[in-house]
């Protein structure tokens, strides 16, 4: 299965990056810059689900925003390759220009659902209207088609024709988020990028939509980006993990592979910090202490220095490359090799986040 | 184990345009001194609602119609309950804040964002604790490195003299308000920032001097979390009640928040009432826990008895729908969603998404069983099964 999804490249980011410029000064000449985004390069393979994890202000909805081109890149590539490489060419998303993207057809193949749903629905929008929008401003139908068409969406997401004719405030949050997949995937996608879309639900309608993507998946042969924070999430619905921390991914690697044997300090930390709904677990904890740093000003050498409990002299003068260990795994850390070592000298063998 | 706080039959109603909103219904639930109660739910069941009422700040349409809160706050003492749905409001406030003491959901809205944060933590000192806060400041005074122009030592020395009396007095409000006699509450200002520095360096932020004439918007999340909690427990409170204190955070430093409670209690500081959606948090931090849904309180138990054997469905659902580390078959999930407490469902407010539901459960209201020791649910099915 592995081995069959690691065939075709959809989507192949090149030392992509974003920053944001910081102004300042009578002249607002550029002093600075939030590197939201700081090159990073990754390759989404087709038919898989890709999780994004790491904290707040990592850059991971960056990267989603940037592939879907919600905005312009600083610098780098997003190479698209298309199912039907006849029909269509392959493009630099990062290169094209924005008036160019619909033309190409590039909008309808590349979706996105936000994270939180009451913002992303227009209040004053019929859901009819809402789930219409975009497939009337790509193709002409007659109102009756599309009326069938929104139809046909609502209810592979789990709704009714009596949901047409209501406006967004009517519905609780879980029916709301199954709006907005109902809407990325008006325009029949083969990539969507899932920002989020779980962390304003409760446990038990989480798990709804959770399965609700994870049938679409299959159905519909998508391929998703998940970016989340909540790492049992990942687990349960991703084929490969990245983990970011603060622009940069830190390590990449298949997900049993991530969960059994992380190699980078953030990882092991990030696993550790989940609390576990069980009571049989009373291990130790690596708790990190104090704040990701600014990105305006990220610190030299290996970013993750400054909260690492192994950092040594290495980590604070030269920054470590995103290598591979093995097939398909790869960490930047200069200690990756000895870390597992190192973590259970430290905390022990019986850590939190060990299954 | 002796009780800090009993909920007895606590019934809240919202009264809204769309008709009445039964938020509370009659839900009685006991913290033991030294003790983590967890409150557990999806949202919309409660459980703000009952932190809210035990607290007496129910918002507006809201009314507390009936029920008893009591609170045992000398632990020996255990006959001097004081109810306080019957308490006045002038009551309540010397105890919101002091002995009983809130962390709110999200610390954007809970802090002010056009106070500093050392005006902000300090202010419960200076509402709380004046007398004492004065003492220390007419001390100051009269040691002898002391060095104020006599004159006005004099002045402020009578004036503390009087606040350490009687902190309420006219004649401290009147001369708090003259132009320049109203500076002698520098000197009380002062000592309380200098405590809200000193609460500010034990919940393990750095620079506290430095925090405290910040702002909230130059804070990030978790150090904004901080402020809440150094704020909650400025009195030391006997009772902290957390409002899904870690939900709005990174796993990285909810873990910091967590690990901080858990080091608090182990001070003795205080009993909690951890309020919170996750589960995980729940069986990490708390030694007791309710699981309410829609209103009603429909199981209670010892941490362990709770994730072991779970006897409630919904408890079940709820621990069945988490995603967990060992899993490899598909989540399930509770289908269909919280009822509108307008109309609440007859009989047990479970029953419409209960797959165990029987014919009694949609004309009568389960009452609390006692299964085993300490384990209490609210279910005709368990009861037919486990009993």
């Amino acid at each position: 299965m592995a081995n069959e999804l690691k065939m075709e490249k959809i989507l192949e980011l090149k030392n992509l990056k974003k920053h944001y410029l910081i102004q300042g000064g009578v002249l607002r000449r550029e002093i600075g810059a939030v590197r939201a985004l700081d090159g990073i390069d990754l390759d989404i393979y087709r038919g898989e689900c890709l999780g994004v994890v790491g904290e707040s202000g990592c850059g991971k909805t960056t990267a989603g925003k940037a592939i879907v081109r919600l905005f312009k890149p600083t610098d780098g590539h997003i190479f698209y390759y298309p199912a039907d490489t006849e029909s269509k060419p392959t493009a630099d998303l990062a290169r094209v220009r924005k008036s160019r993207i619909k033309k190409l057809g590039l909008r309808s193949r590349l979706q996105m659902v936000f994270q939180d749903p009451t913002t992303s629905l227009d209040p004053r929008m019929l859901v009819k209207n809402i789930v219409a929008e975009p497939i009337k401003t790509l193709q002409r139908m007659s109102s009756r088609d599309l009326e069938a068409r929104v139809l046909s969406l609502l209810e592979r997401v789990g709704l009714t024709r009596d949901h047409l004719l209501r406006y967004p405030h009517e519905f609780s949050g879980g029916q709301r988020q199954r709006i907005a997949v109902a809407r990325a995937i008006a325009t029949d996608p083969e990539f969507i990028v899932l920002d989020e879309p779980t962390s304003a639900l409760d446990v038990s309608v989480q798990s709804q939509i959770l399965n609700l993507l994870k049938s679409l998946q299959r159905t519909l042969q998508l391929t998703y980006m998940f970016v989340t924070h909540h790492l049992l999430v990942v687990k349960y619905i991703s084929n490969r993990v990245a983990v970011m921390y603060l622009g940069k991914i830190v390590e990449l690697a298949d997900t049993g592979v991530i969960f059994s044997r992380p190699s980078h300090p953030y990882t092991h930390a990030l696993l550790s910090a989940i609390p576990i709904p069980g009571v049989a677990h009373q291990q130790q904890r690596i708790v990190l202490s104090g704040d990701v740093p600014s990105p305006a000003d990220p610190p030299a050498g290996c970013r993750f220095h400054t909260r690492c409990p192994f950092a040594v002299d290495r980590c604070l003068k030269q920054e470590p490359l995103l290598e591979t260990m093995e097939t398909g795994h790869r960490v930047a850390c200069h200690r990756k090799h000895e870390m597992e070592k190192l973590v259970a000298e430290t905390f022990g063998t019986k850590r939190i986040g060990r299954s | 184990m002796t009780k800090l706080l009993e909920t007895v039959d606590l019934v809240t109603n919202f009264y809204t345009y769309e008709g009445v909103v039964k938020a509370l219904n009659k839900v009685s639930l006991v913290v033991d001194h030294g003790a983590t109660f967890g409150l557990v739910g999806e949202s919309g069941c409660g459980k703000s609602v009952t932190a809210r009422s035990i607290m007496r700040i129910v918002p507006e349409p809201g009314r507390i119609e009936d029920g008893k809160v009591i609170v045992y706050l000398d632990e020996k003492n255990q006959h001097a309950g004081i109810d306080l749905l019957a308490q006045s409001e002038a009551y309540m406030e010397s105890l919101r804040g002091d002995r009983i003491s809130m962390i709110f959901q999200e610390p954007n809205a809970a802090l002010n964002p056009t106070m500093s944060i050392g005006d902000q933590v300090a202010e419960s000192f200076l509402f709380h604790q004046k007398k004492k806060l004065c003492a220390t400041a007419l001390n100051d005074l009269e040691s002898v490195t002391c060095r104020t122009f006599y004159p006005l030592k004099r002045f402020q020395q009578a004036v503390y003299r009087i606040a350490v009396q009687r902190p309420d007095a006219l004649t401290l409000n009147i001369l708090g308000r003259i132009p320049i006699l109203k500076h002698w509450q520098n000197r009380l200002k002062n000592e309380a920032k200098r405590r809200a520095v000193a609460i500010i360096a034990k919940l393990g932020l750095s620079n506290p001097e430095r925090i405290v004439d910040q702002y909230p918007h130059n804070l990030s999340g978790g150090m904004k979390q901080r402020i809440v909690i150094a704020i909650a427990l400025a009195c030391s409170p006997v009772l902290l009640i957390a409002d899904e204190a870690t939900s709005n955070l990174d796993v990285t430093i909810q873990a910091q928040i967590l690990e901080l409670l858990r080091g608090l209690k182990q001070e003795g500081i205080s009993s909690i009432l951890l309020i919170t959606h996750d589960l995980g948090v729940v069986a990490e931090t708390c030694d007791r826990v309710g699981v309410m849904y829609a209103g009603n309180l429909c199981e209670v138990a010892d941490v362990k008895d709770l994730f072991q054997k779970p006897l409630h469905p919904y408890t079940r659902a709820l621990l069945d729908a988490v995603p967990k580390f060992s899993m490899e078959d598909d989540l399930k999930s509770i289908d269909g969603h919280v009822p509108n407490l307008v109309m609440p469902p007859s009989g047990c407010r479970f029953h419409p998404r209960c797959s165990h539901a029987m014919a009694v459960c949609r004309e009568a209201y389960p009452e609390m069983t006692e299964f085993g020791q300490n384990h209490l649910a609210a279910c005709y099915w368990a009861a037919s099964k486990y009993r």
